[in-house]
């Protein structure tokens, strides 16, 4: 019986030693288990905070970035002063805010180093030390219209307990455009009267030869009407109108059009201007838009783009121009991101502006302190505008020059 | 037996080791559900916050309320691009709480699972909850952002100002320095004195007022005052006589200014330092200023007639540094009997005790002139002449007779080169008379002392006028804080000097002030003091410190704001301020320019999701 009692005995602890060491080790296991979590969360959040910043970094850049744009612009317009170095000064305006050592109040709470200190104080509140390092900005252009900011860091990230830790060397980059900014050239050379905004053409404005021909007489301007002789007689208009057709004797009241563009050589009977020998023209010539016959050249030019230009102010790229750096340094010498835009004589003289004779109205040279003669462009109704043969060769214009 | 009951109490025993062991066992640990839930709570919060972190609008574009916000504009087709984050907190920034919720609700209210309670905040502010339960247990993610601050705008306008056309208030100030007759030629020997003076109003001047501060010795004897020959005023004078005329016939062009003392019944007539001609007037003012480097001055002098004999003295200035290229008087005079002295400050540059009686010279001057090497030290020049008079003497030469002139033919001719010509654009000037009763009261005294501030605008020139009733020399000092005030060494002030007489009477009614010896940080002072004559020499209250400077007609960039409109009128209303004072209301041309998309670093701000 004792024995058996033993036997029994003997089982029950073995069977409940699993049971003892299980409910010894739990504990433990639990205990590690929960301290894997909250190591994970610990670090999540903290691998969190370090991309946040970097993140907040991408933007912090870009509105530091376009601020300081309009910063040192507006300097350099209410001092009416160049700057030495204009992305050098960009590049301080960015990182502290100030304009050649002095606050710039456009980046104040704007800038870089602000927002070094503004974030590391948040991180404090959430329970993270962040050190940012500024290990170099870079700004360039990038194209005519693209200012690129390229900002390098280390980010170091811990727990306030020193345990787990972050640290990231990144850079940053992005493009601000100049579109929307002010061109510093116009008031720089206008006493401040004259303003102009900077936005890049969004058309070409090279003329273009349409048609050419081998026979013209008289110059004309009007919009075009591509129309066979039948149709011809029903256009409205014609005073106003180029009629572009295949065979300008064939048109019954040809003489009623402002001028016509034939594909043949024929010209009997054709009292108004006209262009013969055009062939393709009526696949070539655009419809309705307005264009020049030029007798001289024997050719239909489209010169719409420079109009244009001239009436919405627009910037065209040119290697021949300044770049956004030079125009904000008073430097009028080229650039291969330079741009240039044509100066409205109308605006200068209105706002008592003394005007330059004769002079080419491409800004640059407009504005040059040497004489850069310009020439007269037939097709253009402004008779103000002139160009000289260098622009006028970029513009396509060059056998358009009087 | 034995052995159950062995074994039932090895069970019982291993039961109570086991009770024990559990209860030690749960002393050392929080219950695990506890734990896994928070971290799931935490995980969810996390997640919560990624999809509104990465999740662009394009991306939820399907979504009702979004594309309710799509089809109100509020939401271009720009903002595709745009996270959610971003959305929520441009509503938020905007004050538009409920936009902010709706969009946070329509998007997560999908996404959350049921059980759970959650909330979205911004900056502390609720933007949407979904209250379950009471939070027994609460985890969060965070996200800071930088661009948002209740009620400001995200992206917002800019806008600058400035005066296209302006018609503004202008100070001229036509200074008459000391001139008279020869001394000793009253009633029986001499006649009138006369001195006119031309000059120029712009042609389209309006609300002229001018008024002159006359300051001359007559003793018994009318003055007379004409403005382009319409007499202004007849005062009868026993002595020296200062005070105001209000003159009202100055007209836009050319005017003439004649005072003529009768001829006196005892001494003789002359002026005194202090006499100024102040005309105010308004007319369209230029915006822009800009010297010339390479400056050709030519001054006319005033017509002066004396009997039996007339003297001038006739200061005129050269900004300090300049590099003096020539100097050169032409001189015209009539009427001349006996003798004829002319000196530029101490040198006397032409004398004749046998001069023709209507003399014509040309002079080199330059020599004569305060210069440092070949550069104007800054001092105001002293021209002297006398006709009929010698300069030593206090009276007429023998044999002078009838009247004696000095025309306006006669001009100093300068030509110099300034270091730095000044050229501000986007500028109108002005004047400010700063008068020298601040500091000493209104007593007049030998020695006077005034001071002034000066904190805002670029001061192009400035001017001291000394007003006495008698006079010899006069020594004048400016300096500002902290340089310490200079001394009197009997002969000059120890430092800081900008004007000394070169002879007696030769105070003239302007002295340049060099514009280095004013501050724009500092008190400004200026001291001046009659010397070598007589105690009576006082200097009055009434003397004055004229500034020309310019004044902003510009303003640049200032506050981003929501629209347009409301970023020109503040850029207009600063403009306001800035020139109110110098301007007429109601003249003001302006024109302003705008930026678009202005970003501005609000914040930062935190974004948080806890759930519950």
């Amino acid at each position: 019986m004792v024995r058996k009692g033993i036997l029994f005995s003997s089982m029950a602890l073995l069977a409940i030693i699993p049971i003892i060491l299980i409910l010894h080790h739990y504990p433990i296991l639990v205990r590690e288990k929960r301290s894997l979590e909250v190591e994970e969360m610990i670090f999540d959040q903290l691998n969190f905070f370090e991309k946040n910043v970097e993140e907040d970094l991408d933007r912090i850049l870009f509105i530091s970035a376009r601020r300081a744009l309009i910063a040192v612009t507006n300097n350099v317009i209410i001092n009416g002063t160049p700057i030495d170095d204009a992305p050098s000064i960009i590049k301080e305006l960015v990182r502290n805010g100030a304009f050649q050592g002095e606050t710039e109040p456009l980046m104040e709470e704007n800038n870089i180093e602000y927002w070094y200190e503004e974030i590391r104080e948040m991180g404090e509140l959430i329970g993270f030390n962040l050190t940012l390092y500024d290990m170099g900005l870079e700004v360039n252009l990038s194209n005519n219209s693209m200012v690129n900011f390229e900002i390098f860091t280390r980010i170091n990230a811990t727990d306030l307990l020193n345990v787990h830790a972050i640290s990231r060397d990144s850079s940053h980059e992005l493009n601000v455009s100049i579109e929307g900014l002010e061109d510093p050239t116009y008031p720089l050379n206008t006493y401040g009267l004259v303003k102009r905004i900077i936005y890049i053409c969004d058309f070409d404005p090279r003329a273009r030869r349409e048609a050419n021909g081998t026979l013209s007489s008289g110059s004309v301007k009007g919009i075009t009407v591509v129309a066979n002789a039948s149709e011809a007689d029903l256009i409205p208009d014609k005073s106003s109108k180029i009629l572009v057709t295949h065979n300008a004797s064939e048109v019954s009241n040809v003489n009623q059009f402002l001028g016509v563009v034939a594909e043949t050589n024929d010209t009997f009977g054709i009292t108004i201007p006209y262009l013969v020998g055009a062939v393709g023209a009526m696949t070539s010539v655009t419809p309705g838009e307005e264009r020049y016959l030029d007798s001289a050249t024997k050719s239909l030019w489209d010169l719409t783009g420079i109009e244009r230009m001239l009436t919405e102010k627009c910037y065209f790229p040119s290697r021949d121009g300044p770049d956004f750096f030079q125009r904000l340094e008073g430097n009028l010498f080229s650039s291969p991101y330079g741009i240039e835009s044509f100066v409205d004589l109308v605006e200068l003289s209105s706002n008592d502006v003394t005007l330059k004779p004769n002079q080419s109205v491409v800004d640059h040279e407009y504005f040059s302190e040497e004489s850069i003669y310009g020439y007269r462009v037939r097709g253009v109704d402004e008779s103000w505008f002139r160009l000289s043969v260098e622009s006028a060769r970029r513009y396509g214009v060059e056998e358009l020059l009087e | 037996m034995k052995g159950v009951a062995i074994s039932f109490d090895v069970l019982f025993s291993c039961v109570f080791l086991l009770m024990f062991l559990s209860i030690y066992a749960s002393s050392f640990y929080v219950p695990p559900r506890f734990e896994g839930e928070y971290y799931h709570s935490y995980k969810v919060a996390s997640d919560a916050l990624m999809i509104l972190k990465k999740t662009r609008i394009y991306d939820v574009q399907e979504d009702p309320t979004i594309q309710f916000y799509m089809n109100n504009g509020d939401i271009t087709p720009d903002d595709m691009n745009r996270t959610l984050v971003d959305l929520i907190g441009t509503f938020w920034s905007e004050n538009r709480t409920e936009d902010a919720r709706n969009v946070t609700r329509s998007i997560l209210e999908q996404l959350m699972p049921n059980s759970i309670s959650y909330g979205v905040y911004m900056g502390g502010d609720v933007i949407h909850e979904r209250n379950l339960s009471f939070p027994s247990r609460l985890a969060k993610s965070s996200l800071m952002v930088s661009g948002y601050m209740v009620g400001k705008p995200t992206r917002g306008f800019m806008a600058r100002a400035w005066l296209q056309r302006v018609r503004g208030n202008e100070t001229f100030l036509l200074p008459i320095s000391p001139a008279g007759s020869g001394f000793g030629a009253f009633y029986f020997q001499g006649g009138d004195f006369t001195l006119e003076k031309t000059f120029e109003i712009p042609s389209d001047a309006e609300n002229i007022s001018s008024q002159l501060d006359l300051s001359v010795h007559e003793e018994r004897g009318y003055i007379h005052i004409y403005m382009n020959d319409i007499l202004q005023a007849s005062i009868y004078s026993t002595s020296t006589y200062y005070g105001t005329v209000n003159i009202n016939d100055v007209r836009p062009g050319m005017n003439v200014l004649k005072i003529v003392l009768e001829r006196p019944l005892f001494y003789h007539s002359h002026t005194h330092p202090g006499m100024v001609l102040k005309v105010t007037y308004s007319h369209e003012k230029n915006l822009s200023y800009a010297e010339e480097r390479e400056v050709f001055e030519r001054q006319e002098l005033p017509h002066v007639i004396g009997s039996p004999a007339v003297w001038m003295i006739y200061p005129f200035d050269i900004p300090k540094g300049s590099q003096v290229n020539s100097a050169k008087l032409h001189f015209e005079g009539a009427g001349v009997n006996r003798w004829m002295e002319i000196w530029v400050n101490d040198h006397l540059v032409y004398s004749s005790s046998s001069p023709p009686s209507d003399p014509v010279l040309n002079l080199d001057i330059k020599d004569y002139l305060h210069l440092s090497g070949n550069s104007s030290t800054g001092e105001t020049n002293i021209l002297a002449i006398y006709l009929d008079m010698e300069s030593t003497r206090d009276r007429y030469v023998t044999g002078a007779r009838g009247t004696a002139e000095i025309l306006n033919s006669s001009y100093v001719e300068l030509n110099y080169t300034k270091p730095e010509p000044v050229r501000y654009y986007g500028r109108i000037t002005a004047t400010r008379l700063i008068p020298f009763d601040q500091l000493d009261g209104q007593d007049a005294a030998l020695i006077k002392k005034m001071y002034f501030d000066w904190t805002d605008f670029p001061i192009l020139s400035s001017y001291l006028h000394i007003v006495q009733k008698y006079s010899w020399k006069v020594a004048a000092a400016a300096w500002h804080d902290p340089e310490g005030e200079p001394n009197w060494n009997g002969t000059d002030w120890d430092k800081y000097q900008i004007f000394k007489s070169p002879t007696g009477r030769s105070v003239p009614s302007s002295m340049y002030i060099p514009v280095e010896r004013f501050s724009t940080d500092t008190r400004n002072y200026v001291k001046a003091r009659d010397f070598d004559g007589s105690s009576s020499n006082l200097v009055l209250p009434d003397s004055f410190v004229s500034v020309n400077f310019l004044v902003p007609a510009q303003v640049g960039y200032g506050d981003v704001f929501p629209n347009r409109t409301a970023a020109e009128q503040d850029a207009i209303q600063r403009l306001n301020e800035t020139v109110r004072g110098y301007v007429e209301g109601g003249e003001i041309e302006t024109q302003t320019t705008e930026i678009v998309n202005v970003p501005t670093m609000w914040g930062l701000t935190e974004m948080e999701v806890r759930v519950w």
